[in-house]
């Protein structure tokens, strides 16, 4: 009986070490010296906030883990069951349904006409130019159709950007890639 | 009395190799930075890249693209290795992705995303290229 006990105490001696060296259960540290996990978790928000934002994060994990799960889906449709989760979180779970359905038409519209060309540039049957010149003009029809749809205000909510700055978006994101 | 000793020390080092074990096996942080993109007119667009474990171990995409400064995104635990495969997970820049999908494949192994911590930029990106990237199920690091 005796070993039992001293058995169970060292086991919990020794896990006591494991649960206050990360401070969450099995997790550790780092082993940077500098690294301090609390100050990497960014400014201090509210119950509500922490709620909203773990919540979605878990939805897109649990959903592109499915697909990832049963792949052989449209790629189309994968990303438009993961803009709808983008809608959720900007503009409420109530936005209207026509509008939504007006959105993910156009988004995988677009997705169509643009995944073969994909496929024909990795296996090197299409130039590189050519084809962001046709993501680049497809990407502006799609957030055309956002501009249609949507307010002022829920556009720059849902994209961060203002309707008027729409021409050249794909350009502007690829031109970020340039090192500083 | 002799006996009691050695199954003492028996069990107390079962103990210690059950807590290695456990130790060995944990998580690992990784979090994601981001920064804004400094120069006119992108400035509404926010670069990120991904630590694992250490802020010596930072991985991107392109791979030459800053991995240093910024503030701090989001974060939680998860396999190291996972997660170091999946930054070396081919990704095309502008074809299947960019920082923000690189960023999150990094993050996947800690179930989070960049979704919602207000990273500029993010919702067009997902609009072209999904969450993960348009090649995300190439990817074999689980």
């Amino acid at each position: 009986m005796k070993i039992c006990y001293i058995f169970v105490f060292t086991v919990l001696f020794g896990m006591s070490f494991v649960y206050a060296d990360g401070g969450e259960g099995k997790y550790r540290h780092s082993d940077d010296p500098n690294f301090d996990a609390g100050m990497l978790k960014g400014p201090v928000r509210s119950d509500v906030e922490k709620f909203r934002n773990d919540f979605y994060s878990r939805k897109d994990f649990e959903l592109a883990k499915k697909q990832k799960e049963n792949p052989g889906k449209e790629i189309a449709e994968e990303i438009a069951e993961q803009f709808e989760n983008r809608i959720d979180f900007a503009l409420g779970i109530d936005f209207p349904m026509e509008k939504r359905e007006i959105i993910g038409t156009s988004l995988k519209k677009m997705h169509f006409k643009l995944e073969p060309l994909r496929k024909a540039l990795e296996d090197g049957n299409l130039s590189k130019d050519y084809y962001f010149s046709i993501v680049d003009s497809e990407s502006e029809k799609f957030l055309g159709v956002c501009s249609d749809v949507l307010t002022d205000q829920e556009f720059e909510d849902l994209f961060q950007f203002k309707k008027t700055e729409i021409k050249g978006t794909f350009r502007r994101v690829l031109k970020t890639s340039s090192p500083k | 009395m002799f006996n009691k000793v050695i199954r003492f020390f028996c069990l107390f080092f079962l103990s210690i190799i059950t807590v290695t074990v456990i130790n060995a096996s944990a998580s690992v942080y990784i979090w994601a930075m981001k920064k804004p993109v400094a120069f006119a007119p992108f400035s509404w667009l926010d670069h990120t890249y991904v630590c694992v474990g250490n802020s010596n171990n930072c991985y991107t995409c392109p791979p030459t693209y800053t991995k240093t400064g910024g503030n701090p995104a989001v974060g939680g635990y998860g396999d190291g290795d996972d997660a170091v495969c999946y930054a070396y997970c081919t990704l095309s820049y502008g074809v299947n992705g960019v920082c923000h999908q690189h960023s999150n494949r990094v993050l996947y192994p800690a179930g989070q995303t960049l979704a919602y911590c207000g990273v500029t930029g993010y919702t067009f990106s997902v609009g072209m290229w999904g969450t993960y990237g348009t090649n995300f199920n190439s990817c074999d690091c689980d």
